[in-house]
């Protein structure tokens, strides 16, 4: 998962609340307070503040991200990254100084019971 | 940079607020209050449907909502706006729609070329305009003698004036005197009553002494960049400070 540029931005000075939906990607460097849930990636930048559900494609956190995390891709914590809430997804990364709070479900074939 | 400018994409739908400080572009979808210490676009795709109130606005989209914005309101030909819109300033262009209660709020700002031409003849020749403003272009209708020293009156008959060619090159020469002059005339002529006699009370100034020329000049100056009184020495002749190139006559040495 790279950090490219993407679409949308919500600004380090802006305090947004609602639910967001769509197609398309967000970074996140505000404070955001509610529910998202998009088919892009959400890049949780290191001021951003984000107290809600996120359902997505892949995302990204170097910031604080409370709410329990789906995504269909994978998740990454980067370094000054927090994520306090449970996480569900393919893959996950969590890099050294990043923060995880919670449990981590991910959908993979379990290859056998552990044989003794 | 001090403060980013936040985007909702197009394809993106928010349904919530949206608040706080610096620039925001809308291409996708907001349903809620926005309230921005900063400039908010609604581009071409774009959707608000709730309350606006940003420093200034520019829409090119959909507004659905009462706009405010404390500079000014822009209202593009690809915009559609449905409620009221209140700003000191509020420019819509032609092809948008609008509906809804416009209220400008602000003083209205008067053009310097219409505020010049509402001033001063238009000279044939542009000579070197004194204090403030470019040259005027020729074939300016002729301008309307404004009250002294008034800036921003509603306009009088201005479209009854078209420029006189003939008293022109004679008031070109004395274009300084004839600027002043309609200012200062008491009796305010209507150019619209006759053009030649214009050039008749323009004419008399040359007569006049070169003192009130020159405070006619500078009362010409106030409110823009004023110039100091010219000091009151008794002994001492009022002078001329021309510039160079405009000097009809040579200014007294000082004693």
């Amino acid at each position: 998962m790279t950090s490219r540029r993407l679409d949308g931005t919500i600004g380090p000075d802006l305090v947004v609340q609602g639910t967001l939906d769509g197609k398309s990607d967000l970074r996140i460097e505000g404070v955001f307070e509610g529910e998202i849930d998009v088919e892009g990636t959400i890049q949780i930048g290191p001021e951003g503040s984000v107290t809600a559900p996120v359902r997505a494609a892949s995302i990204e956190i170097e910031g604080e991200l409370r709410g329990d995390v789906t995504a269909t891709d994978g998740v990454a914590i980067l370094p000054g990254g927090r994520l306090i809430g449970d996480v569900r997804a393919r893959r996950i990364a969590v890099e050294d100084g990043g923060a995880l709070q919670g449990g981590i479900e991910m959908d993979f074939d379990d290859p056998g019971a552990v044989r003794a | 940079m001090s403060v980013k400018t936040s985007v909702i994409p197009e394809g993106l739908t928010l349904v919530g607020s949206i608040e706080g400080k610096g620039d925001l572009v809308i291409a996708g979808t907001v349903e809620g209050p926005i309230e921005l210490s900063g400039e908010l676009v609604i581009e071409p795709g774009g959707v608000v449907r709730g309350d606006v109130r940003a420093e200034g606005l520019v829409v090119r989209g959909l507004l659905a909502g009462d706009a405010s914005a404390k500079s000014g309101v822009r209202v593009e030909p690809t915009a559609t706006v449905i409620g009221d819109v209140s700003a000191p300033r509020v420019n819509i262009v032609d092809g948008a729609k609008v509906r809804g209660r416009v209220s400008m709020t602000g003083e209205p700002i008067v053009p310097k070329s219409v505020r010049r031409r509402r001033r001063q003849p238009p000279p044939e020749e542009a000579p070197v305009i004194a204090d403030d403003h470019a040259p005027t272009t020729p074939g300016m209708p002729a301008p309307v003698p404004a009250t002294p020293r008034k800036r921003q009156r509603t306009r009088p008959s201005r479209e009854a004036k078209p420029p006189p060619p003939a008293p022109e090159p004679q008031r070109a020469p004395e274009a300084i005197r004839e600027r002043s002059e309609p200012r200062t005339a008491a009796p305010v002529p209507e150019q619209s009553a006759s053009v030649p006699e214009q050039s008749a009370p323009q004419n008399e100034p040359s007569a006049e002494e070169p003192g009130s020329r020159r405070r006619r000049k500078r009362r010409r100056g106030r409110g823009r960049g004023r110039r100091p009184p010219p000091p009151n020495i008794p002994t001492v002749p009022r002078q001329k400070a021309r510039r160079k190139d405009r000097s009809t006559e040579a200014p007294e040495p000082p004693a």
